[in-house]
């Protein structure tokens, strides 16, 4: 027992002793959901402006009535947008259509001025710092073979990640 | 056989017990690392980070396998003869966090569990590249492993080691560890994941 116990008292001393490192571990889930909300509809169907015959227009970048939608989802992440260009859009009050064509605008920042016109039907864009992005929805629609009425349409964007 | 002959058999056997119980069978083993007063240098290579890089929220399972490039890669130097134990600590719970932030820890859609493996090369080949090394790695079942920093060659063990004392320098080598793992991609929020892996390494004492 004499013998143990200098042993014992000689490991005591060595704990602690050796080196350490510490390393991360990462991932970056991209492809969860994105969130998208209408922050404001289009303005088209405001009835005291509208005369029958006349083609009515709302330009996506300039224009108030257009209507804004906001995406949000990872940060800085590339996403890729697409939306149907000509929808027709329904008379409530019975028979009777018309034929929209939409025209987007899109930005990483809240300001329409500065969104750019998304010509093609599929783009590649980013979210912003904050994982944030806007889109501004105008379009053209004829009016002249118009019945009287209220209209009622969607409007469908496809956004995804890269 | 008689009476007297009996007797004297009896109190052979209980000496034999009593010297058993003085000298125990640990003590034929030798830890020289309880004696190793030179340090043991670990230093991360290339990778250092165990990056699993962009997922798709919800696309499940997804590995870096010890052959994989993503892999990280640490030296350990030290001296040769020495064995040294392992003990690699995995993040808290064996989760990556959203943002490393622990308040995410019971959330699971903000948090991606994980496996984190390890592998060691130790048969002291200087200058090996990394690949060859990954090829002749031991996988390790667990989170700690004990290895002789250079392996010994095959065949019967040599004669112990030259204690070290003063003006003796003992031969040095490098082993390798590579920590790899598993992650599991649920549907979770975007955003980036992390987690911290200590790893530690010391002279083995065996005791």
């Amino acid at each position: 027992m004499l013998l143990a116990l200098p042993l014992i008292l000689e490991a005591q001393n060595q704990e602690g002793t050796g080196t350490s490192i510490s390393i991360s571990a990462s991932a970056t889930v991209i492809g969860g959901d994105i969130e998208l909300i209408t922050i404001s509809d289009m303005g088209v169907l405001d009835a005291s402006r509208l005369q029958e015959g006349m083609e009515v227009y709302i330009n996506p970048i300039f224009d108030a009535e257009a209507g804004i939608m906001r995406a949000s989802g990872t940060p800085n992440a590339e996403l890729r947008v697409s939306y149907l260009a000509d929808m027709e859009v329904t008379r409530r009050e019975g028979p009777g259509s018309l034929f929209f064509t939409y025209e987007v605008s899109g930005s990483p920042g809240d300001n329409q001025r500065e969104s750019e016109l998304l010509t093609e039907t599929e783009r590649e864009l980013r979210f912003n710092n904050e994982g944030v992005f806007y889109f501004w929805i105008g379009g053209r629609v004829d009016l002249s073979n118009a019945q009287p009425g209220n209209y009622d349409g969607e409007f469908t964007i496809e956004i995804e990640y890269m | 056989m008689n009476i007297c002959d009996m007797d004297k058999k009896s109190i052979h056997i209980l000496f034999l017990l009593i010297l058993t119980n003085l000298f125990p069978a640990s003590a034929q083993q030798i830890g020289f690392g309880m004696y190793a007063d030179s340090g043991i240098n670990l230093s991360a290579l290339v990778p250092d980070v165990l990056d699993f890089g962009d997922r798709i929220g919800g696309e499940g399972p997804v590995s870096i396998l010890l052959s994989d490039n993503e892999t990280v890669v640490l030296e350990i130097e030290g001296i040769a003869y020495l064995d040294v134990t392992v003990n690699i600590t995995p993040p808290v719970s064996e989760y990556l966090l959203l943002q490393g932030n622990s308040n995410f820890l019971g959330d699971p859609e903000r948090r991606l569990p994980v496996t984190i493996k390890m592998a060691y090369y130790n048969r002291g080949q200087e200058n090996i590249d990394i690949q060859t090394a990954k090829q002749q790695a031991i996988e390790v079942t667990g989170h700690n492993a004990t290895f002789q920093i250079r392996r010994r060659p095959g065949g019967p063990p040599g004669p112990p080691p030259t204690p070290p004392h003063s003006g003796y320098t003992p031969p040095v080598a490098k082993a390798y560890l590579f920590i790899y793992g598993d992650l599991t991609v649920n549907n979770v929020n975007s955003g980036s994941y992390t987690g911290i892996v200590d790893v530690h390494v010391e002279y083995t004492t065996y005791e």
